[in-house]
Parts: C-alpha cells; structure tokens; sequence
C-alpha cells in the first residue's frame, strides 16, 4: 500500500532544494535561538566561575591579612587590659600600675570559659617598690607566665600547657625580666646575675625602651612576687591580646569578659592594633564591593543580551516561520495539481493535510536536533568554553532540546497548515479544469 | 444488467470572468449500464469536462441528481463521496496527471494512499503486466514516453476495479496506435462488468450512438435515460 510516509520521503528526495532551504530556515531559527539561550548561560557559568575565583582569592587575601594582623598584633604586645572593677583609672596613670587587687581565679576563670574574644591572657601583680639592693624604684610585677586558652588549640603547644609563640616568656623560680631603664640604670645585660631583695636572679632578657612605666618594670614569678608583697592568691591586671579584627571590639570583649568574671573592667590600649583592624576591614569591605561591582557588571552584561536575545530570538524565529511558510505555500503551488488528482481519486483532505504537516514535523524535528547542537556548539566557541570540558557538558540543557523538539515543529506544522489548508480544500474539479 | 450511471437533469452554470452566467450543462441525463461504453463528443466548451466531473462527484450540480449504482453520490457527506470515488470511479486524464516523483509502480498506488482492502501491491503488479509496464516500473513520468504515461494513468484508474471509469480525452495526446491502445484498454474493461464514459472532440469517435453535447445540452441522446 501507498503509505503517507512514502509519499512524503519521494517527494522530499524529488525536491532537495525546497528541503535544504527547508531544513536551512529552520535549523537556522533553532541555532539562533539555542544560541542565545546558550550563550547566556555561558556568561552566567563564565560569571560564576568568575566570581568564585574572585572569591577564593579574597578569601586567602582576608587570610593573609589575618595572619598579617596576629602576627603585627603579637609583635606589638597585649592590647587589652583587665582591672579590678573598682580600679580607678587615673590612679593607673599616675602610678604606671593598679592600686587594687582581684583573685587570680578570675584569670584561670577566662581561660577556661572558652573566652573567643582574648587570646593569650597574662595574669600580672604590680607594685611600686624600691629595689633595696640598689635604692632604685621600681614596678615589681609577678606572672605566672600566659595561661593557655584551653579551646584555641592552634596556638599551643601539642599538649595545650603553653603557647607556641608567646607574647611574654614564662620565667623560671630564678630569672628577672628587666625594664629597659632599670637595666640600664643598674648596667644589667641579659645573663647577668643580680640580688632583689636578698635573692639572687639572673638576668633573663632587658625590654626595648618602651617611654612607659614598662621601663622601669621588673619581672619576676607571680608567686614570689605574691609573697614579696604579701598578696597571696591575688593579681592585680591581666593583660590579653584581642582576637576580634573589629574597630568596635571592645564592647563585645567587655560583654564576654563580664560574663565570665564580673567584677572586672576591661581597656584596649593599641591604636595602632585598631587602626591596623580597621585597614583589613576596609580593604575585606574593598574586596567585596570588587566583587560586587563584578557582580552588577556581569548581571549587566547578562541583561543587555537578554535584551539583544529578546529582541533577536524572536526576529529569527518569527522570519524563520514566515520563510517556512512561503516555502511550504511554493511547495503547495507547485503541487496543486497533485492535490487536485489525489483529492479526485479518493484521496481524504485529512490525509493530504497529514502529509504536509507531518512533512513539516519531520523538518521541525531535525532542524530542532540540528539547530540545538549547533547553537550549544557556536555559544560556547563564542563564550571561549573548550569543546567537550565540564563547562561544554554544563552548558548543554536537554530542557531546551525538548522545548525545541516542542517548538520547533509546532512552527512549522503552523507554518504548513497555514500554506496547505487553502490548496486542499480547494474544490479538486477547479484545479483540474484550471490544470 | 444492471445499472451503473445515471445522470437525471444534471444542470451546471458557471460565471465567468467577465461576470455572465454560462450554462455549461443543462438538464442533461443519460444512463449507463454494465459493460456499457459511452462517448459524449463535442466542441471545446460545450461542457464536456464538466459533465464528467459532475458524474465523477467531482463537481455538485446545482440541479439534477447523480446516482451511482443506486446512490445519490451528492447526497454523502464530502469525505464519503472521496471513498467512493476512490473505490468505486476511475478517472483517466488528457494530461495523465501522474505524480512526478512516483515512479511507475507507486504512482498506479497512489489511490490506495485513500485505503485499500488488503495489499494493494499484487493488483499493481497485475496492471503493470497487463499494461506491459513492467520494464518501466521503476521509471518516473518525466522518463516514460506518452503512451506509457497514458498506460500507467490507466493502469491508476483501474487500481481499485472501479464500477465506472471515466476518461477525457483520453487519446487526445496520443498517436493512432497508442490511441488505439489506450481505447482496447477501456473495451476491455467495459467487458470485463464496468462501465466507460468517455468525453472527446475527437470527430472519429462522433459514431450515431454518440451523445452530442453543445453548449451544455445532449443535442443527440439515444441512450438516454427516460
């Protein structure tokens, strides 16, 4: 039997330039479009790619910086100062020290209540003296050495008893940090043996000139300075460096202070510290507004294709239809005589239509199938995107072969009917009598 | 014998392009039987082409009836009229109308495309061997010669074993032995149980059992219908 299918491959093999242009327009109209839609999402794959390495690199910028700041922060020493609650602060200028005590619990306290905020915390005992030795005045100070915070792991030592690079060494029974002036005064060096108050000590290390009452501080073990002074159990300061890189920190350490040890008061006494915290959070801000600004340049370049795509798509499509359309209406002039005699020995209307419509699905379908390789093929040579890499096989979006495959022979099929109905039904016995 | 056609005061007018009424058939009737052959000649124009399409139900008379074997064919609805047609009418023209990207075999199959009871293949087999077409199966119109091409528009006609066969001019393209040809062909099948109606200006076929149609009328109609 004369199947429709069969009608329909002769008469395409019998015209093969109605079925390039055919399957030219079409395929066209599906690359166009494919393309589009394709290169947008190249740009949106190029966009997050983008900004994920515009990320990544700012976050190891941040983590330099971070590195930067802790180790410009040790390097300069405690910035942060806790007192007795009570302590009155111009009496801590004019003496160089506190004149009020706290227990030495409150230390220990912050070290073991999982403090964020401060790191390396130095519980110290300070009182002005005369080193009788010598008839010199003097702040003697005690410490224990850092307490390790017991949860901020990477900073200590394997077994968590000490700090890998502290700020301030712990002192044996017998070893004295000098205040530059002191040392100088008494014409000590580091190494040097020296008696304070009936006990000899040697010389562990002098501090640099400082212009503070630093200078004329000596340092000794905490519990012998306890002793000296008759302060068992108490301290009176305890110096900490901050962890947050925030120019409003202190009322969040003060926060977290409190709530761990009340009755204390806490200082920050680094400018420099806060202007170096600022300068990161200025240039993280920096970073991201970069970022962001890529963002808005990316989303802007996205929208104006958008736009251009919005514009073009549809252009093509729309010229792909009507050129199809005029196509299928050349095809159909140039077979009016066909339909004339098929219609007069019995051929249905509906099967005629058929043979048209499915002649057009069939151009639909390959020119979507076509037209979808190609265009993801051209968006991502033009997108720079290598053939057959993960952003090649990202790019491909089966939704869109099946909206094509949906698209695609529905315009033509339209395209058709528009052209085909009119001949069909045209009355068989005038197209015969005009043949 | 029964039968087939009947054409009962078929009147057709056309307006033309100057916008004047012309009638090209008016009140026209005959009747054929089985194995009948009829010729209806006449000048161009005196509504020859007409009369077979409107007694191939090709054409709605706007007054008269055609009946096919019985039924009014231009009482069913357009769709059913088609499946008669296919089945019940053959129609062989002076162009040959043949479809030009078919070759030979498919182009005499062209009428199953409207449904064939069983494999229409062995039937066309049939036709190409008795119209002697069988080297030229293959072949598309373009490279037949006339008379193979009014063969295999025969051949076409006949695919289905038509009741009626309907044919115009259908020597007027040939040459004396292939026009003789093509009219055995037609006896043949009228003596086979069909029946011919053939329309011509061909004066050799203007024998007294003609009809005669001028401007629209049977000026000379033996056969026709009471």
């Amino acid at each position: 039997m004369m199947s429709i299918w069969r009608l329909i491959g002769k008469e395409l093999l019998h015209r093969k330039t109605a079925l390039v242009l055919g399957l030219l327009s079409i395929t066209t109209a599906m690359t166009a479009w494919i393309g589009a839609v394709s290169l947008m999402k190249a740009n949106d794959l190029e966009t997050d790619r983008l900004l994920a390495e515009r990320e990544r690199a700012t976050g190891e910028e941040m983590q330099r910086l971070e590195d930067d700041y802790r180790k410009i922060m040790r390097e300069l020493g405690y910035n942060v100062l806790i007192l007795p609650k009570g302590q009155d602060l111009s009496r801590l200028r004019a003496l160089g020290h506190p004149d009020t005590t706290m227990p030495y619990e409150n230390a220990e306290r912050l070290a073991k209540g999982g403090i964020e905020t401060l790191n390396h915390l130095l519980p110290v005992l300070q009182q002005r003296v005369e080193w009788p030795e010598h008839g010199l005045e003097i702040i003697l100070s005690g410490t224990p050495g850092q307490i390790p915070v017991a949860h901020k792991k990477k900073f200590l030592t394997p077994d968590g008893s000490a700090y890998r690079n502290p700020i301030m060494e712990t002192l044996a029974g017998d070893e004295l940090i000098l205040g530059h002036s002191v040392a100088q005064t008494l014409g000590l060096e580091a190494g040097d043996e020296t008696v304070l108050r009936d006990r000899a000590f040697q010389v562990k290390k002098v501090n640099p000139a400082e212009g503070t009452s630093d200078d004329i501080a000596v340092w000794a073990r905490l519990d012998w300075v306890q002793e000296q002074l008759g302060m068992d159990g108490r301290i009176n300061l305890i110096l900490a460096l901050e962890c947050v890189c925030s120019a409003e920190s202190l009322g969040i350490i003060t926060a977290e202070v409190n709530g761990l040890v009340p009755d204390v008061q806490v200082m920050e006494f680094s400018s420099r510290v806060k202007a170096r915290a600022l300068a990161r959070n200025r240039a993280e801000e920096a970073h991201r507004e970069a970022l962001e600004a890529e963002r808005e340049h990316r989303t802007e370049i996205t929208g104006a294709q958008q736009r251009f795509a919005s514009v073009l798509s549809p252009l093509v499509v729309g010229g792909a239809v009507v050129w199809m359309f005029f196509l299928f209406l050349g095809n159909v002039r140039e077979r009016r005589v066909e339909i004339g005699i098929l219609r007069a020995i019995g051929t249905a209307e509906s099967t005629l239509l058929a043979a048209f419509l499915l002649k057009s699905v069939a151009f639909g379908l390959l020119g979507a199938v076509v037209g979808f390789f190609l265009g993801h093929l051209l968006a991502a040579a033009w997108a720079g995107i290598t053939l057959f890499s993960g952003d090649f096989w990202a790019l491909l979006d089966f939704r869109l072969l099946a909206a094509a495959l949906i698209a695609a022979p529905a315009l033509c099929a339209l395209a058709a009917w528009c052209a085909a109905l009119p001949a069909i039904r045209k009355d068989p016995a005038r197209i015969l009598c005009e043949a | 014998m029964s039968e087939i056609l009947r054409i009962d005061k078929a009147s057709k007018s056309y307006v033309n392009r100057r916008g004047e009424t012309v009638q090209a058939l008016d009140e026209v009737s005959l009747s054929l039987r089985e194995g009948e052959t009829r010729f209806v000649v006449g000048p161009s124009g005196s509504g020859k082409s007409t009369l077979l399409l409107c007694a191939g139900g090709l054409l709605h008379p706007d007054g008269g009836s055609v009946s096919l074997e019985g039924e009014d064919i231009y009482a069913l609805p357009a769709e059913a009229r088609a499946a008669l047609r296919s089945r019940r009418i053959g129609f062989v023209f002076q162009q040959f109308h043949l479809i030009p990207y078919l070759d030979v075999t498919d182009n005499i199959l062209a009428p199953s495309l409207a449904g064939f009871d069983g494999d229409p293949r062995p039937r066309a087999e049939e036709l190409i061997d008795r119209f002697g077409l069988g080297p030229r199966r293959d072949h598309p119109p373009a490279e037949l010669s006339v008379g193979e091409r009014q063969r295999v528009a025969l051949a076409r006609a006949l695919l289905h074993r038509p009741r009626l066969l309907l044919a115009d001019e259908p020597t007027g393209n040939l040459d004396a032995d292939n026009g003789r040809n093509a009219m055995d062909c037609l006896a043949d099948f009228a003596r086979s149980g069909g029946a011919v109606l053939v329309v011509t200006h061909d004066p050799a076929f203007a024998t007294p059992e003609a009809l005669h149609l001028e401007k629209g009328r049977l000026v000379a109609n033996e056969g026709a219908a009471a």
